[in-house]
């Protein structure tokens, strides 16, 4: 497997087309300039599914969905991406029947849509439910997953295909035992993992047999956190930042508030898990990358860390 | 305890990006009725904004943790019998309760807690009124047990301490903070207290550790024999006025 860079892609729906969010300069990013910033691969995405447009719960709408997502991302231009399958729906619902054979689902009538249109450039689909614990049948009633035997069906019918399948759940704690990545690991070609150090604070973990919550230093994510991604889960790292880094607040930890202040000390935490890697010496093959809808974000942090570090962040 | 719309929208336009935003959110998902009290298992979820852009709070919550309280609720007191990564199995059976439980270091035990050896416990109930949420009934005899059925969630600001309903995921109301409570026979007592910690169970714990009669558990590997009975002091933890915590 070669070393590959995911950047994500964030679209949405506007109510009549799709529409890229991505920006640089004040104006669209084009797709030439995402692969000028060393990624070979993108992610298209809408969230979770709610920017996605939605027509109805059923095998048919969903393949209009999908082949109406899939046609507008062909007329974008060429790179090599992964299609997300939405989960959720624009009123935060679930897309789909969950109760439905796999045959008759919103999500195999999406992916067939999806295949309709034929382009080459297309590597694979992206699960875009972020909830490391979707399989737990909690989650499931509260409208956060799915039975794993529904998860199977999708990926054993997209490797059919011989695509491949990306994840990037949400794993914001050092208690990783009864998330559901491991069941998932199998089923999936890529998972990275969102350390969520960037944005949170604190980090929880067990002791004494109840949850504990403990600041989210830059030695837990190096001497703690990375170690489990590897050693324990044996995933990768989604890189996280966003505008903050430039001085507008998203979601980095120190917001709210803007400048230099909130631009220098997010550009800390962003640059952070370059750094974990460097220290440790267990930089990771493959990466994904969420850094907001502006490219700047990159190129601030590719010169943050060529000075600092001596190597960029892409 | 009700809030106005417009103190609702003051919120929103005043903290419209509260970024690093961590809710804990809890919510009563199964109730075992016994002879004279219920079993409730409870859904305790730390939770924050998964990928997303723009205002946090219209971003689609992710939990971080998940996790499940276990209380047990009689007329003579209210305890906790633990946190658990995963639901348990529950029956009632000739007045004893058999738990099937998942433990935190991926053993399942099979626990009987009998509720006679519990002492009762000592609490003042809280003086609260008019909370706004919409509640849940068991009755058993002369003893009604009223829960919030919402899922609701906790978290702190700049501005203090919140309480909000969770709907599909993302915040549906803000109110003003309370705690997650439940009612015995119209009297109010906290089940969780919001610290900078996040929310710590208040009713006294039944410790696994505390034998009081023999029965059996069974790890992966071998079988032990424990059993889960409540503390002899439980009379001595007045923790109830606790819904006025100092940070």
């Amino acid at each position: 497997m070669s070393v590959a860079k995911f950047a994500l892609w964030w679209v949405r729906w506007n109510g009549s087309d799709y529409e890229s969010r991505m920006t640089v300069g004040g104006r669209k990013a084009t797709i030439g300039e995402i692969i000028g910033r060393g990624f070979d691969k993108v992610i298209f995405l809408g969230g979770e599914g709610g920017a996605l447009h939605h027509s109805g719960h059923r095998y048919e709408s969903g393949y209009r969905d999908g082949r109406e997502f899939a046609r507008w991302i062909f007329s974008l231009g060429s790179v090599k991406y992964y299609v997300a399958i939405p989960f959720k729906s624009p009123d935060s619902q679930v897309r789909g029947d969950l109760e439905k054979p796999f045959g008759e689902t919103y999500w195999k009538g999406w992916i067939d849509g999806v295949l309709s249109v034929e382009d080459p450039n297309r590597e694979g689909f992206y699960w875009a439910l972020e909830n490391a614990w979707m399989f737990h049948e909690k989650q499931i009633k509260m409208g956060g997953g799915l039975p794993i035997e529904l998860f199977e069906e999708i990926s054993e019918y997209i490797h059919d295909f011989n695509y491949k399948l990306v994840w990037i759940p949400k794993l914001g704690t050092l208690y990783w035992e009864s998330s559901d990545i491991q069941k998932a690991k199998p089923l999936v070609d890529y998972i990275f993992v969102q350390p969520h150090y960037y944005q949170s604070s604190t980090i929880p973990y067990i002791e004494g047999g109840v949850t504990k919550k403990k600041p989210y230093t830059f030695d837990v994510l190096k001497n703690e956190y990375l170690p489990i991604t590897i050693e324990k889960l044996g995933v990768y790292w989604e890189m996280e930042a966003d505008e903050s880094v430039l001085g507008h607040c998203g979601n980095c930890r120190k917001c709210p508030g803007s400048g230099e202040r909130i631009s220098s000390e997010c550009t800390v935490y962003a640059s952070d898990y370059m750094r974990a890697q460097i220290e440790s010496g267990r930089v990771f093959k493959h990466l994904a990358y969420y850094f907001g809808t502006n490219f700047e974000v990159l190129d601030k942090l590719n010169t943050y860390c060529m000075e600092r570090y001596g190597r960029r962040y892409v | 305890m009700r809030i106005s719309v417009l103190t609702l929208l003051i919120l929103f336009l005043f903290f419209p990006y509260v970024s690093a935003l961590t809710i804990h959110g809890v919510q009563v998902s199964d109730v075992y009725p016994g002879d004279n009290g219920v079993i409730l298992v409870i859904t305790n979820e730390i939770l924050s904004p998964g990928m997303c852009l723009g205002d946090t709070f219209n971003c689609t919550l992710v939990p971080d943790m998940v996790s499940t309280d276990i209380f047990y609720v009689s007329k003579d007191g209210y305890y906790f019998l633990g946190e658990y990564p995963e639901d348990p199995n529950i029956t009632f059976e000739g007045g004893l309760w058999k738990l099937f439980l998942h433990t935190w270091n991926g053993s399942v035990e099979n626990v009987t807690f009998d509720p006679a050896c519990l002492k009762p416990s000592s609490r003042a109930p809280l003086n609260l009124s008019d909370i706004s949420v919409h509640w849940k009934k068991i009755v058993l005899g002369s003893l009604i047990i009223e829960y919030p059925q919402d899922f609701l969630g906790f978290y702190h600001n700049s501005s203090g301490d919140y309480t909000v309903v969770i709907e599909n995921m993302k915040v549906k109301k803000i109110l003003s903070y309370f705690p997650f409570l439940i009612s015995v026979n119209g009297k109010l007592y906290p089940l969780y207290t919001f610290t900078e910690e996040g929310l710590i169970q208040v009713p006294p714990k039944v410790s696994p550790n505390l034998t009081c009669t023999s029965s059996m558990s069974t790890t992966r590997k071998n079988t032990t024999t424990r059993s889960i009975c409540g503390p002899g002091l439980i009379g001595l933890l007045a923790l109830v006025p606790l819904a006025f915590r100092k940070r």
